[in-house]
């Protein structure tokens, strides 16, 4: 699929769109972005020599459920070389995380095509009003998850259209017009900032830095200041939107950059699509793909850790690697010195009664035709063949020693309840290890919030 | 889940009765009517490869069924690899399976672990030297990464002890797998206990003599010990 035939195509004509993601130069950036979208608002300083832009980005949609108030703030910087890293924050409110974090995928990817397209009014407007939409469909959320793909280094988001919900209403698409430009910064102290950074490059890494703390020390009373009064806000999105004109007549200015990051992005889906491992990263966790693979190898660690836990008695209460070890070695240690115990006790006991067992065994149980497999986890034995077996044992007792027919029965009596009640017992202990591998959701990772 | 674990046991019970019966434990010396300490400790070596064995071969493909299989057979007793030998090879199939396993389990015993192990050593101690240095100079300043230290240390000898445990852990690296062995070898061990006690009990219930009851007390008191 060429990307940038979709792009055009599908932006131009239609604003049906465009999921399409934006050509990250590096995938790790990428990622970051995306964690740091995902853990809590922050900006995206990462960046390779001066290939690419800067940082920014966005934030802040608060998206409540019902009502789908939506608010982006795609920043562009061209400056020398512009291409741009979009992002936005969303708040989902009363939704449940995953899709939470669909939706901001969303918005993201949203994001990245109108820095692509260069067009940026018309489109976060649709962009968003789907968005909105989306957070009404429960199903989304799924869907979403199933199509997107952050376990390995493919980053080309959603290549399929979703439809457009009715519920999209022109009040979202008011609200979604005031974009301000001042990406990662809805908040007053940022907006100060901001002039001092469109103008000056070498200033914006040192005010990312102060950005970052002022945004994070802010990000609480942002948002309840989004929630509450959002007319303040839009005043000042108004105000930048003819920054926001001018960023973009620079971006479409920028066309060598346009023109490298077209080809990024028709090289990306090439890559492979496979069935991902949902996997996010906090914020401040390694992102490349060996710290993700062992970060997925660590939890499934601790699910058998749990698993574990469970089935060792007496080691649910404890907590700390350690000390469950301790436990688990105590168990099995206890379970071997009962087996050393019961061979010792049968050892010990009346030998007349093996004699017998020898006689039947040797009849039965080879005759049974038992297909004893090494490998498989069925059983050969059926429970029919082990009864019959122990009844034919008790018919054939002929010992010499005892006379009594009385004690012929008594032992087919106790067999059976060997076979029968003995395996009744402890059936907690259900015999799950032909299961486990499979009962563990070993490729379904949990998302991550 | 509940016929699993049934049929589990069944299995574990047919195999173990034929090792008994193979391993001579009740019928060789059941003849002779006779408890010196060291035909008693005979016989229960005996039970126990009996038991053992058939817990494997219920078991079937786990790595820790075939490294007790493998154990037990290169134990070096010529009587348990008799008896093994005939456990396991009920069948032909069966018994070119076991070969083909021994040998390549008995390669991976001797060869390239205990090599490793030298390796491992050498390395070790390079890395120690280097540690103790680094930890002279330091020792004040970083409380948090000793702690965590002693903590990785502390997590590593015990499961360097389970691993001594599970019949074929020390050759498990690999924590995730090692763990799910555990997993299974205790859940077959509980099994195999099950099994075991249901037979003593029938079995027990059924001997009258009073010397027998007193070996089996004297089992009892070991076991509390």
């Amino acid at each position: 699929m060429d990307r940038e035939e979709f792009t055009t195509t599908s932006l131009l004509d239609h604003l049906n769109v465009n999921y399409v993601s934006l050509n990250w130069d590096q995938p790790s950036q990428f990622e970051s972005a995306l964690s740091s979208i995902v853990s809590s608002p922050s900006n995206q300083t990462p960046q390779s020599d001066n290939v690419v832009i800067r940082e920014l980005i966005g934030r802040l949609g608060t998206i409540c459920n019902s009502s789908g108030e939506i608010e982006m703030s795609p920043h562009s910087q061209g400056y020398n070389n512009s291409s741009v890293n979009a992002s936005s924050y969303t708040t989902p409110l009363n939704s449940p995380p995953k899709l939470g974090l669909s939706m901001s995928e969303n918005h993201y990817q949203s994001l990245g095509s109108i820095s692509i397209s260069g067009n940026p009014l018309p489109i976060p407007a649709t962009g968003t009003a789907r968005l909105s939409g989306i957070v009404a469909d429960p199903g989304f959320a799924e869907r979403s998850a199933r199509f997107s793909c952050f376990g390995g280094r493919n980053y080309n988001g959603f290549p399929g259209v979703y439809p457009t919900p009715p519920e999209a209403s022109p009040q979202l698409l008011q609200i979604n017009e005031h974009i301000s430009p001042k990406g990662g910064c809805g908040s007053q102290p940022n907006d100060r900032d901001e002039p001092s950074v469109s103008d000056h490059i070498p200033v914006i890494s040192r005010s990312n830095a102060r950005k970052r703390k002022s945004i994070s020390k802010t990000k609480p009373n942002e948002t309840s200041k989004v929630l509450s009064g959002d007319d303040s806000h839009a005043k000042n999105s108004r105000s930048d939107k003819s920054k926001l004109e001018q960023a973009c007549s620079v971006l479409e200015s920028g066309d060598g950059s346009q023109e490298r990051s077209k080809e990024s992005n028709s090289k990306t889906p090439e890559i492979p699509r496979q069935d991902y491992i949902h996997v996010r990263a906090r914020r401040g966790q390694a992102t490349d793909s060996h710290s993700l693979a062992e970060r997925v190898r660590r939890e499934k660690i601790s699910e058998r850790m749990k698993f574990l836990q469970n089935l060792v008695p007496g080691c649910k209460k404890v907590t700390g690697k350690a000390v469950m070890l301790d436990e688990i070695i105590n168990y099995v240690q206890s379970l071997q010195r009962q087996v050393e115990f019961l061979s010792m006790k049968l050892s010990t006991v009346n030998h007349r009664l093996d004699l017998n067992v020898e006689n039947l065994i040797s009849k039965d149980i080879p005759h049974s035709g038992v297909p004893m497999d090494l490998s498989g986890p069925v059983f050969p034995f059926s429970q029919n063949v082990m009864m019959n077996g122990v009844q034919s044992l008790s018919h054939c007792n002929l010992n010499p020693l005892d006379a009594a027919s009385l004690f012929g029965t008594l032992w087919e009596d106790d067999l059976q309840s060997v076979v029968q009640m003995g395996f009744e017992q402890n059936q907690e202990t259900a015999f799950s290890s032909q299961l486990f591998p499979g009962a563990l959701p070993s490729t379904h990772m949990k998302v991550e919030l | 889940m509940m016929q699993r674990s049934n049929s589990f046991k069944q299995s574990l019970l047919g195999h173990m009765l034929v090792g008994l019966r193979l391993g001579g434990a009740w019928g060789r010396f059941g003849k002779v009517v006779s408890t010196t300490d060291a035909i008693l400790v005979e016989r229960k070596e005996a039970v126990k490869v009996s038991a053992d064995v058939a817990m494997a071969l219920a078991r079937g493909g786990a790595r820790w069924s075939n490294a007790l299989i493998s154990n037990i057979y290169g134990g070096g007793k010529e009587k348990n690899k008799l008896v093994v030998r005939s456990m396991v090879g009920c069948s032909r199939f069966q018994k070119l399976r076991f070969q083909r396993l021994v040998a390549k389990l008995q390669q991976c015993r001797r060869g390239p672990t205990r090599r490793r192990m030298v390796e491992n050593k050498k390395i070790l101690k390079r890395i120690l030297r280097r540690r103790k240095t680094w930890s002279n100079n330091t020792t004040i300043i970083n409380h948090d990464r000793n702690a965590k230290c002693v903590a990785k240390n502390i997590t590593k000898k015990r499961l360097f002890v389970l691993k001594s445990l599970v019949p074929g852990g020390q050759a498990m690296d690999d924590e995730l797998f090692f763990l799910g062995e555990t997993i299974d070898y205790i859940i077959s061990l509980r099994a195999q206990v099950d099994v075991m006690r249901s037979l003593a009990r029938s079995v027990d219930s059924k001997s009258s003599l009073p010397t027998m009851l007193s070996c089996s007390r004297s089992g009892e008191s070991v076991d509390r010990g």
